[in-house]
């Protein structure tokens, strides 16, 4: 059932031409991990901040467990926030902090106290409860502002960016952490990030924002791959954006520098000779033939070998276009050289048109 | 989330703009009024025609500016040299810098008459002679004495300037290019320190034009200690010259401001 | 001259300290020997023996009067400079002033904090004196004469006055970078755990902001304990702080015993070197915090 749920939400700041957020609607559900994933600037930490409470919106309203909270003090909604910077109050030792909620609504101090052991527990950092943050690693200090914001047992965890200060290896361990955690507590949670592979790991659902207006929203399988516009297709993981022609629109066939590929559908509203876009995902493409009839093929020369680690990655220069070609890496793989010919493979529905 | 400022806050600070502008209107008022029954200028006229004034006002400003240029050839190098080549003597280098603010001027002067009044000697043995005998001497001895009180000012204006250039890798770079360190001195180094040169040097001006203790006790002829026989004697030429005093600090502090826009660290000086 | 930057010095021996050369000869001359010749003198007697007798005299009056009334006004100062120039800043930044307010000032602030001496006591005995503008104004307009109530400029009081016109602007350009450093964030996330903007002032804003607040309180009370000009300007010899002390004993032997003085001076240096290490100590705390 509905836990939180988002109605024609819009806000316009003073002095602002465009709103930050327009049209937004979503449908949480209780337990559920939702990624708000965008560029800067798309309004995913505006909603966020509406949702707290910091922000109010122009219009529409905001609801959880069915009780309207759009108007609802910051301090008063009982919702948990994880800031980017950490915000934790430098005065005060870890165990302070997590403890501040309760102390601020005057519980008694065992059940502080008490409360404040499990949480360092939940975040596995027992014996720094005496610490001060500026004693803490950036990790640290945001698992502290994890169990500050948890201890209070909130209806919902917002989180906004709360690993973009960090290193690589820890963001990604301390991604997993966070899920883990949420899974235990069951705890209906919304995560505002920038990063796509953070969202697409750690989420049961998506919603890809752009310039205020959600593009799509869904689980991270449906967005990667099946992606609705042009702005997800490209936002979400690397694609191949080519620039071809339109041979016969009937057939949904197209041509680049001389060879014809087919598109899964007719090509509506435009004429032979018009230029579009197609969009092809690297790992779609294949230097190995899948053995069926319609297979689309292209063929060019190799003009950059890079090695990522797991995977192998061809530039393939066709024409006016660079495609880029995703290979799993393993020892016996035969690797193309710079200035060699190369023919790859792929099905017709791998193809999505981009301005349709 | 209160966007306007409540009763409190405007309260407060009409109680801080009437404590700053009254005593300034009071005395600016008061200089009007050397015509007894009408206001005027003339207490300004009387005060400027003096000739002690422009007397008093000139050397001041003349021992200002040799202070400035003092405090500069003392402070620069010294603060270019700790970031640069021995950054391990900071601690001792700042610590000196902040001694003045230990040492308040009237003590520097006890201790200057004390130390300079006769030959300078160690365990016995003459350093220098007597200091404060001639003019020439006593003159320098002043410009020391105001470059010791301008030194915590110039010297973190200073520092905080080759600071935020990241003074040693702009060095670097322009090394690695081919400079040599008298032209990185001169058109990387000196050039984005401007603005931090500038402020020390205005507030070393406003330092040694208004002050008294240090120019009264060693007998100058300074603008401080004139400022004070006109109390004494002339009270409307007086607030004349202080309303001037106020007005050249005010001049010198706006063109502080003027010029670090984009800073924020405050600048204060003597009391 | 080398022509490369100290990568890493190979030999053990290098003539980077003659750079200092300079610093440190200018320093020994005119701050170290000054203060080590009070210093020395203070322990010192007439015919040049050491002695304490000088330390001892500082206990007998009236110098330990004097010592007590320079030191009153100092902390008086600091602490009405202090609130009123914190409140102030606080006015101006989380009070919502309007923002064109702040650069104007900021302007004012710096400019009064630098205009202490002889102009500011004229302005004072100009605006407060018996022929002052505002006791003139206030005798005419409410018929009011302030000299009757038993005021005097010329008083502790009165100095207090004319002292607070430059601290209280000092803590204002103090403190107004030392609010702006609360993080928002703080804010919020006392807010999104239950606080009110009371409980959030209480056991966040105001404690992180304690070390500042003391530290240039600490600053303020030297400012004031050192200041001889203003209070010379003012009440001539009047009001028997140890700066005026100190001044009178400069001008004649009023003292009978010229190492006296210097144990003076001295005494006044180790109260000033104690209140700018805590200074410099609240500094750091308070930068640790904020970072």
């Amino acid at each position: 059932m509905t836990f939180l749920a988002l109605t024609n939400v819009r806000k316009v700041f003073p002095n602002a031409t465009t709103p930050a957020v327009e049209d937004f609607n979503l449908s949480v559900q209780r337990g559920e991990f939702v990624s708000f994933l965008g560029p800067s600037g798309c309004g995913k930490t505006t909603t966020l901040r509406m949702v707290a409470g910091f922000e109010f919106p122009t219009s529409g309203s905001i609801t959880i467990d069915g009780k309207d909270i759009t108007g609802v003090r910051p301090n008063q909604r009982n919702i948990g926030m994880v800031f980017q910077s950490y915000a934790l109050f430098p005065n005060m030792t870890v165990a302070d902090n997590i403890g501040f909620g309760m102390s601020v609504a005057r519980a008694p101090k065992p059940e502080i106290k008490q409360r404040v052991t499990e949480m360092l527990a939940l975040i596995k950092l027992e014996q720094l409860g005496g610490r001060y943050p500026y004693q803490l690693s950036g990790g640290q200090q945001q698992r502290v502002a994890l169990a500050r914001a948890l201890a209070l047992r909130p209806q919902l965890l917002l989180l906004d960016e709360p690993l973009s200060a960090l290193d690589a290896k820890i963001r990604v361990s301390l991604r997993n952490e966070i899920r883990t955690i949420q899974r235990q507590l069951g705890i209906t949670t919304i995560y505002v990030t920038h990063d796509q592979e953070e969202a697409l790991s750690i989420s049961d659902r998506v919603v890809v924002m752009n310039q205020g207006l959600i593009e799509q929203v869904g689980p991270p399988f449906e967005i990667y791959n099946f992606p609705k516009t042009a702005f997800v297709a490209q936002f979400v993981g690397t694609l191949n954006a080519i620039a071809v022609t339109v041979a016969d629109p009937a057939a949904g066939a197209v041509q680049l520098a001389g060879q014809t590929f087919h598109l899964p559908a007719a090509i509506t509203q435009r004429r032979a000779g018009d230029g579009v876009r197609v969009a092809l995902r690297p790992e779609l493409l294949s230097p190995a033939s899948t053995g069926e009839g319609d297979e689309n093929r292209l063929t060019g020369t190799v003009e950059n070998v890079a090695f990522l680690g797991a995977v192998v990655r061809v530039h393939l220069r066709i024409g006016d276009a660079l495609l880029l070609i995703d290979e799993f890496n393993n020892p016996h793989l035969a690797v193309p050289a710079i200035g060699d010919t190369l023919t790859v493979y792929f099905h017709r529905e791998s193809c999505l048109l981009l301005d349709a | 989330m209160s966007q306007r400022a409540g009763w409190f806050a405007w309260l407060i600070f009409m109680i801080g703009a009437l404590y700053f502008i009254l005593p300034l209107f009071g005395t600016f008022v008061f200089s009007l009024q050397k015509v007894r029954g009408s206001l005027g200028f003339s207490a300004y006229e009387a005060a400027f025609a003096n000739p002690d004034f422009l007397r008093t006002f000139l050397f001041s400003s003349l021992i200002a500016a040799l202070t400035i240029v003092t405090s500069l050839a003392l402070i620069v190098p010294t603060a270019f040299w700790v970031n640069l080549r021995m950054p391990r003597w900071r601690g001792v280098v700042e610590f000196i810098t902040l001694l003045p603010f230990v040492i308040p001027a009237i003590v520097l002067v006890f201790g200057i008459i004390r130390t300079f009044g006769k030959p300078v000697t160690i365990f016995g043995i003459p350093l220098l002679p007597s200091l404060l005998n001639t003019e020439l001497s006593t003159n320098i001895v002043l410009i020391a004495a105001y470059t010791v009180l301008s030194l915590p000012y110039m010297y973190r204006a200073t520092d905080n300037g080759l600071r935020a250039m990241d003074v040693r890798t702009l060095a670097e770079a322009a090394q690695s290019l081919g400079a040599s360190w008298f032209t990185v001195l001169m058109r990387v180094i000196l050039p984005n320190l401007r603005t931090a040169l500038l402020s020390g040097a205005l507030l070393t001006f406003a330092i040694v034009i208004g002050e008294y203790t240090i120019a009264a006790f060693l007998a100058r002829p300074m603008f401080g200690p004139y400022l004070q026989l006109q109390v004494r004697n002339r009270a409307y030429e007086a607030a004349a010259l202080t309303i001037v005093a106020f007005a050249l600090t005010w001049l010198a502090m706006g063109v502080i401001d003027l010029i670090t826009r984009q800073r924020a660290t405050p600048v204060t000086g003597g009391r | 001259m080398a022509t490369t930057l100290p990568a890493a010095p190979r030999r053990r021996f290098s003539w980077n300290w003659l750079g200092l050369v300079p610093f440190f000869v200018f320093s020994f001359l005119f701050i170290f020997l000054p203060s080590a010749s009070l210093f020395v003198d203070s322990f010192q007697n007439q015919n040049g023996q050491f002695t304490l007798d000088n330390i001892a005299g500082l206990f007998e009056p009236p110098i330990p009067a004097s010592y007590l009334l320079s030191v009153q006004i100092s902390l008086t100062t600091a602490l009405m400079g202090g609130l009123l120039g914190f409140f102030m800043a606080y006015a101006l930044t989380v009070g919502n002033l309007p923002r064109w307010l702040r650069p104007i000032t900021l302007t004012f602030a710096g400019v009064a904090s630098n205009f202490a001496g002889v102009p500011l006591a004229f302005a004072f005995i100009a605006t407060l004196g018996q022929v002052g503008f505002l006791t003139v104004l206030l005798r005419n307009a409410f018929g009011w004469n302030l000299y009757t109530t038993g005021f005097s400029l010329y008083s502790f009081l009165g100095l207090s006055l004319a002292y607070m016109y430059f601290q209280f602007p000092l803590m204002l350009l103090i403190m107004i970078p030392a609010i702006e450093g609360l993080k928002r964030e703080w804010r919020e996330a006392a807010e999104n755990l239950g606080a009110s903007t009371a409980q959030y002032w209480l056991r966040v804003g105001l404690p992180v902001l304690m070390p500042s607040l003391l530290g240039t309180m600490l600053l303020l009370f030297g400012n004031a304990f050192g200041a001889y000009a203003t209070a010379y300007g003012l009440t001539g010899g009047n009001l028997q702080l140890i700066t005026i002390q100190l001044g009178a004993q400069m001008r004649g032997d009023v003292l009978r015993n010229p190492n006296l003085g210097y144990a003076m001076a001295l005494g006044m240096v180790v109260i000033m070197a104690v209140c700018i290490s805590g200074y410099i100590w609240l500094q750091r705390l308070s930068e640790r915090w904020l970072k």
